[in-house]
């Protein structure tokens, strides 16, 4: 009997159609810790919490739910690499689990796909996974390098102050110095990456969020950022291709990729070489245990 | 106007769905792959050659899961409040 703990893996849409070393890196990170993921056959787009929510609740809802009945039928907890997707599930399972009547409204359209959701499994960032149900004890008698002198700009994303309760940045952070890397201040550290308004106005959210967060990272010269989120990703890469001359790029990458490089997996296990702009002066400040 | 009315008076028929232009490459997506990103086949190159599934198995490649999302959208109307052209797999705008 395999005692191993599972969770249904949720991979979002950016993460396996551009950003595959978050996903990558999630599977090695679970095979070294000694957890599961198990593949969520017949998952779909979350669906997305800014546009998809806002254009038709219904469909948005009845959606998500059916994703969330793909890990409740298979008796697993989902766990999201991507934030968005976390915050669509963290507010859909909320919403279905104190409302019945909307959940049987809901399971009434599911029913005609074959489907229930009775509300019994909801989500779970990955940073709780490592946080809580790892632990960084564990993760730390893991570790087969540690970064030494490396400064890292946090990028929380919006998403990750919605729970305060749950204080998912205080444990990002932690995960992070567990690795050995320092965590450098900046002013606009809360400010939002720009994703949700560049649909309202491209221009302001690049002039006006990017830019300006990306400017206050660049006064403390860290030597990469870090996030969780695929979308703040695109936007912080996008942001130093527009505002920034080459040799002033600084690497962005998962928090993933970082835990995978100091549990000892290799750039090309990991597939690193693909990001846009080298992370290679991450990877010179790992030294072994 | 009903599917009907649409029939009879091709010419009334609304011209544009209220969806605006920035929204659209995302409802499309939803609709066309399941998915708001398509994934292309540099990826599922890409894919593969760091040891990953081609596709992982979801709607990218799960006919099944991707016609219970149209499924979803068209019970709930979405299809319609979007203008989704089911025959040109694109919204109107």
């Amino acid at each position: 009997m395999n005692d191993k703990k599972r969770y249904g893996l949720f991979l979002g849409c950016l993460i396996p159609s551009s950003q595959i070393f978050v996903e990558k890196a999630a599977r090695l990170i679970a095979n070294k810790l000694d957890f599961q993921f198990i593949d969520l056959n017949g998952a779909t787009c979350c669906p997305d919490p800014e546009i998809s929510r806002v254009v038709g609740y219904d469909a948005w809802i009845r959606i998500a739910a059916r994703n969330l009945s793909l890990a409740e039928m298979a008796g697993y907890e989902l766990c999201m690499i991507c934030n968005g997707c976390y915050s669509t599930f963290s507010e859909a399972y909320e919403a279905l689990e104190k409302d019945v009547k909307l959940r049987n409204e809901v399971n009434q359209d599911l029913a005609l796909l074959g489907r229930r959701y009775d509300a019994k499994v909801g989500a779970k960032n990955f940073i709780e996974v490592l946080y809580s149900d790892i632990g960084l004890s564990k993760i730390e008698g893991a570790l087969e390098k540690r970064f030494r002198g490396l400064k890292v700009a946090m990028q929380y994303g919006c998403r990750l102050y919605k729970e305060t309760e749950k204080e998912y940045p205080k444990k990002f952070d932690e995960i992070i110095k567990t690795l050995g890397a320092d965590i450098v201040r900046y002013e606009a550290e809360r400010l939002c990456c720009g994703v949700p308004s560049t649909y309202a106005d491209p221009n302001f959210s690049t002039q006006q969020r990017a830019r300006v967060k990306l400017e206050e990272i660049s006064k403390k010269k860290p030597d990469c950022i870090v996030l969780v989120c695929p979308a703040c990703y695109d936007m912080m890469e996008k942001a130093e291709f527009m505002f920034l001359e080459p040799e002033q790029f600084i690497p962005v990458l998962n928090l993933t990729e970082l835990v995978a490089l100091c549990l000892g997996f290799s750039s090309e296990d990991i597939g690193l070489d693909i990001h846009r702009i080298s992370v290679y002066p991450v990877i010179e400040k790992l030294e072994a245990v | 106007m009903s599917e009907e009315e649409t029939k009879r008076f091709p010419l009334r028929r609304p011209l544009k769905s209220p969806l605006p232009l920035s929204f659209k490459g995302v409802i499309t997506n939803l609709f066309k792959f399941g998915h708001i990103q398509e994934l292309l086949d540099f990826w599922t190159e890409e894919r593969s050659r760091i040891g990953l599934e081609a596709a992982p198995p979801t709607a990218y490649r799960d006919e099944k899961a991707l016609n219970e999302v149209r499924a979803i959208t068209k019970q709930t109307k979405l299809d319609k409040k979007v203008g989704f052209d089911w025959e040109r797999k694109e919204t109107k705008v």
